[in-house]
């Protein structure tokens, strides 16, 4: 009896050992599939395997656990892992310039999502305006560039302390009425914007502003193709690189600042204002700074696409850009950084992939939207709770009881 | 002088359109506390069921016949069609998320107008274009001294109030208005005196949806236009005009509502390139009044427990 | 005689034609509880409403320490040393029990978010500190909170609910603690350790002044110094629990009150 006891134990053990780099692999290949093919029906079986996949891991507690245990105890593993694949993906895609080029804008997409994050996610606060910052950013750094010869660095700075600036603005109308007036707020500021970026002649009207230069790096310009060992590069792969630092950047920025006294006091706002107002925190502050970074954060994404796709008209910051966003953030989880990116993957991406029923677009975000929050308001991971390293908290009952977390 | 009378008119008619919208707004904001984003769509959605309607009426050779009586049936069914509605995005929306915090139903409003309109859009034939809405209401105009009254003008601002006045009937005279005037002071007393919430809520968006369909078509009918997408502009015209005339009164829609109409007519008529920038103007005025007097010009009446 | 910390003289407030405080004065010593009851809707709420900055007074005023503060916003107020709890306990129910203290210290200064960057060393160790004093106030008061801290505040049982919303409460050494009827809805082994819960904040926060609004009559009875009887927005009453429960008044305020209810 007890050999057997201790076979199953070793076989457990064993196994255990597996679930991660099991994991890994499924993930992997089916992200790999979902992004490279071009196969709508390839995607759909991706995706619905996903499903499926976060279907058991909601649903069956004993999947759960095996789960949450394999990914916190390596976690280091799967950052560098990740990491490394996100890192070599475009270097198997020197023939399929289209691919990357989709990824640069979920790259970008991620970037909005997480500004969009601090407003809504953290904070509480309905912004449905939210490509007003974006297209303010954009077109700053466009205008900036094509008209006045500035510099790219330059620009994308300028347009992120406008955006800021901007978000400031939009919040303090807010600031002492309730949440249906922002929501309107929000939507009036996004249509205004809008409607003036259409209307004025200085911003080119309906037809936008073309030839906007790409970035400069190091004396070279992101535009000239790459040869390396003997082949070429298509210019794609440099860009994806080149926003991929920022995308990094925004990752650290949105969890330092969550992992904060700032995003502690972003949820306390969110939760319940009146308590928060009570408990000594200034409420008005808060909200302006969300605004204000969430909107930082559109203006340099606006730059990075000005100067990437060297073209933007009023069309790319509507209302439907505005919902869209949202989308990224209710889907992927309010408040769950990486929840957050990777909703803002999947809504760019996946729309790409099914371009021939592209006229459903809209309609199929909006559903996503409304299933999300009727039966998972949440999101795809809920956000998590702050966990602090602290020797006051280290007692063997609380060690127990973290796995609750 | 004509011209200001004539721009005088054109205000008022368009002070009526987005009263309408902004009193059908007031009951969700009003009773309930939620701001509804769908209303505007719904309005919308009321255009394109009242098509086919009308075109199969015609069809039938009735709307040749008796055709005032024929559309008067017609609109009386339309509104009957959008009032179901409403009690449909009730049960299968709202009411699951009624516990939820408030944010979260105000965005399922957001996506859920999003979708009546894409739905519009793809399910109606060639729907991403303007199609031409008929003209339902009298044509011809009265001539005073110099000024066109057009029948359509009159008729819609004579509905408008027929509308407001038989709401406010409703809320005033009857007991499903009692019902809503005490779940909108405080729903948990209410209930404990009897009184059915659910089916007062139910009432709320049935009514709200049904003068959602009567100022979608009054809208159509004038412009002879209708649009997948003049929804979502319909709707935050309709809120802007019950925030600026404070919020949760029909007193306030109203009043808001003209403001809105004269401020539009005439920023258009008197500032140069003034009609690009209509929209604007409004949006302008709306976000200038939450700025410095976000209770709206006569006040709030939300109940708020601290 | 003890410091007055807290006193409100002639305080009126009204909304629109309803007078829902009317005349009210009323003076809070350091170390005293002071009680304030009176039936249903007689504006005891609002009074702690105003205290807390949430209004702004119709007439009158409120002194703390020696400063005029009503008018001024409800964070400041709560920094100067003056907290309340709710009578449907608010808190912040999708983060941890821990984080609900940590927001209650809120001492955000201007220059925290630069701080953070620059001092890192500084910040970690003021963050130790915190964590330390939350879990000890937390302790004080349940220690099954102390050994939960990572629960969601949303998860928890009523009873457990209204301390945790007393420590987050004092987690700022506050001079004045507003107790918005923490009894309402317990049975009487609830309510008795409520009342040991009264007794012990004073372990936590030498000195502090408590205002505590309840219906139940024996916390109030065991844990009340002083009482001012509130009716109709009025003060009818005021003095000892014997003094105010003997008084004709106070008891014809409650038993009308029944009466209308019958």
């Amino acid at each position: 009896m007890e050999t057997i006891n201790v076979k199953n134990r070793k076989t457990q053990f064993a196994l255990r050992k597996l679930v991660t780099p099991f994991l890994l692999i499924i993930v992997v290949a089916l992200l790999y599939s979902i992004v490279v093919f071009d196969n709508w029906l390839i995607t759909l079986i991706s995706l619905a395997i996903g499903v499926a996949l976060f279907y058991a891991y909601a649903k069956l507690p004993g999947f759960k656990t095996i789960v949450t245990e394999s990914m916190s105890k390596d976690k280091i593993l799967l950052l560098i892992v990740g990491l490394l694949a996100i890192i070599a993906v475009p270097l198997t895609l020197r023939t399929q310039p289209y691919i990357i080029h989709i990824l640069i804008i979920a790259q970008i997409s991620i970037i909005l999502a997480l500004g969009l994050n601090f407003q809504v996610g953290s904070t509480g606060i309905p912004n449905l305006g939210y490509a007003a910052f974006y297209g303010v950013g954009a077109y700053t750094s466009a205008l900036l560039s094509t008209k006045f010869g500035v510099s790219f660095w330059i620009s994308i700075l300028l347009a992120g302390c406008l955006s800021a600036i901007f978000g400031w603005l939009v919040g303090l109308p807010t600031l002492k009425t309730r949440s249906y007036h922002m929501a309107l707020v929000s939507i009036a500021f996004g249509l205004v914007t809008y409607i003036l970026l259409n209307n004025i002649a200085f911003t080119g009207g309906p037809n936008g502003i073309k030839n906007i230069p790409p970035p400069e790096l190091f004396g070279k310009s992101l535009f000239s193709s790459l040869r390396i060992f003997g082949n070429t590069y298509p210019v794609q792969f440099n860009f994806y690189y080149f926003v991929l630092v920022f995308v990094l950047l925004a990752f650290v920025v949105s969890r330092f600042i969550f992992n904060s006294k700032i995003g502690l006091y972003f949820n306390a706002v969110r939760e319940d204002e009146i308590a928060a107002k009570c408990s000594g925190i200034n409420t008005s502050t808060m909200k302006l700074l969300a605004f204000s970074i969430g909107a930082f954060f559109a203006g340099i994404a606006g730059s990075l696409y000005a100067h990437y796709i060297g073209y933007i008209s009023p069309e790319n910051f509507n209302m439907n850009t505005s919902l869209q966003i949202l989308g990224m953030v209710i889907m992927g989880g309010m408040d769950n950084i990486a929840g957050v990116g990777i909703g803002a993957f999947i809504l760019s991406v996946a729309p790409e992939k099914f371009r021939s029923l592209a006229d459903f677009r809209m309609l199929a975000t909006g559903l996503i939207i409304l299933l999300m929050l009727m039966f998972r308001p949440s999101g795809i991971i809920k956000q998590q709770i702050r966990k602090y390293t602290s020797k006051h908290l280290m007692t063997e009952k609380l060690t127990q009881g973290e796995h609750h977390g | 002088m004509n011209t200001f009378l004539q721009l005088l008119i054109s205000a008022l008619l368009v002070s009526s359109l987005y009263s309408l919208v902004a009193v059908g707004f007031t009951m969700y904001v009003g009773v309930i506390n939620l701001a509804n984003f769908s209303h505007g769509d719904t309005c919308v959605l009321g255009t394109f069921l009242m098509m086919p309607l009308f075109l199969y009426a015609t069809k039938l050779g009735w709307i040749s016949a008796s055709t005032g009586l024929v559309i008067l049936i017609l609109i009386i069914l339309l509104i009957f069609l959008t009032g179901l509605w409403g009690a449909a995005i009730y049960t299968i929306l709202v009411k699951p998320l009624l516990a939820a915090p408030r944010l979260i139903l105000l965005l399922a409003t957001v996506a859920a107008g999003q979708v009546i309109r894409e739905a519009i859009r793809v399910i109606y034939p060639n729907g991403s274009n303007p199609q031409v809405f008929p003209k339902l209401l009298p044509a011809g105009s009265l001539n005073l001294s110099g000024i066109t009254l057009g029948y359509d003008s009159l008729t819609i601002i004579f509905l408008t109030i027929i509308c407001i006045l038989s709401l406010n009937f409703i809320i005033q005279k009857t007991k499903m208005g009692v019902a809503m005037r005490a779940v909108s002071q405080n729903a948990d007393v209410a209930q404990m005196m009897g009184i059915n919430i659910e089916k007062t809520i139910i009432s709320v968006f049935v009514i709200g949806s049904a003068l959602a369909g009567m100022a979608g078509i009054l809208n159509g009918s004038y412009y002879g236009i209708t649009k997948f997408n003049l929804g979502s502009n319909l709707g935050i015209k309709g809120f802007s005009a019950a925030v600026i005339g404070g919020l949760g009164d029909f007193k306030g829609a109203i009043v808001g509502g003209v403001l809105l109409g004269f401020i539009e007519v005439f920023a258009a008529a008197y500032i140069p390139n003034g009609s690009q920038y209509q929209d604007v103007f409004s949006f302008l005025a709306v976000i200038a009044f939450l700025i410095f007097r976000p209770s709206g010009i006569l006040g709030e009446k939300i109940f708020e427990k601290v | 005689m003890a410091e007055i910390c807290l006193s409100s003289k002639n305080l009126t407030m009204k909304f629109g034609g309803l007078v829902a405080i009317d005349n009210v004065s009323w003076t809070l010593h350091q170390d005293e509880i002071l009680g304030i009851i009176g039936p249903n809707g007689a504006g005891k709420t609002t009074i702690f409403n105003v205290v807390s900055g949430l209004y702004t007074p119709t007439s009158g005023e409120i002194q703390f320490k020696g400063n005029i503060i009503n008018g001024l916003p409800p964070y400041k107020i709560a920094k100067m040393g003056i907290k309340r709890t709710f009578q449907q306990s608010r808190l912040f129910d999708n983060i941890s029990v821990l984080d609900n203290v940590l927001v209650g210290m809120a001492t955000l200064s201007k220059g925290t978010l630069v701080k953070s960057l620059i001092r890192r060393k500084q910040m970690a160790k003021e963050l130790d500190e915190n964590i330390q004093k939350s879990l000890g106030i937390l302790n004080h008061f349940s220690p099954f909170l102390a050994e939960n801290p990572y629960r969601k505040a949303g998860d928890l049982v009523p009873g457990e609910r209204r301390k945790l919303e007393i420590c987050r409460a004092l987690a700022s050494d506050p001079d004045v603690l507003l107790l918005d009827e923490p009894a309402a809805g317990m049975d009487p082994n609830e309510s008795a350790e409520l009342m040991e819960d009264i007794l012990k904040i004073r372990d936590i926060r030498k000195g502090i002044g408590i205002i505590l609004i309840e219906h139940d009559m024996a916390v109030v009875q065991k844990t009340a110094d002083f009482i001012v009887v509130i009716s109709y927005g009025k003060e009818i009453a005021r003095g000892s629990f014997a003094e105010v429960s003997s008084n004709p008044l106070v008891q014809e305020a409650y038993l009308g009150s029944e009466k209308e209810n019958a």
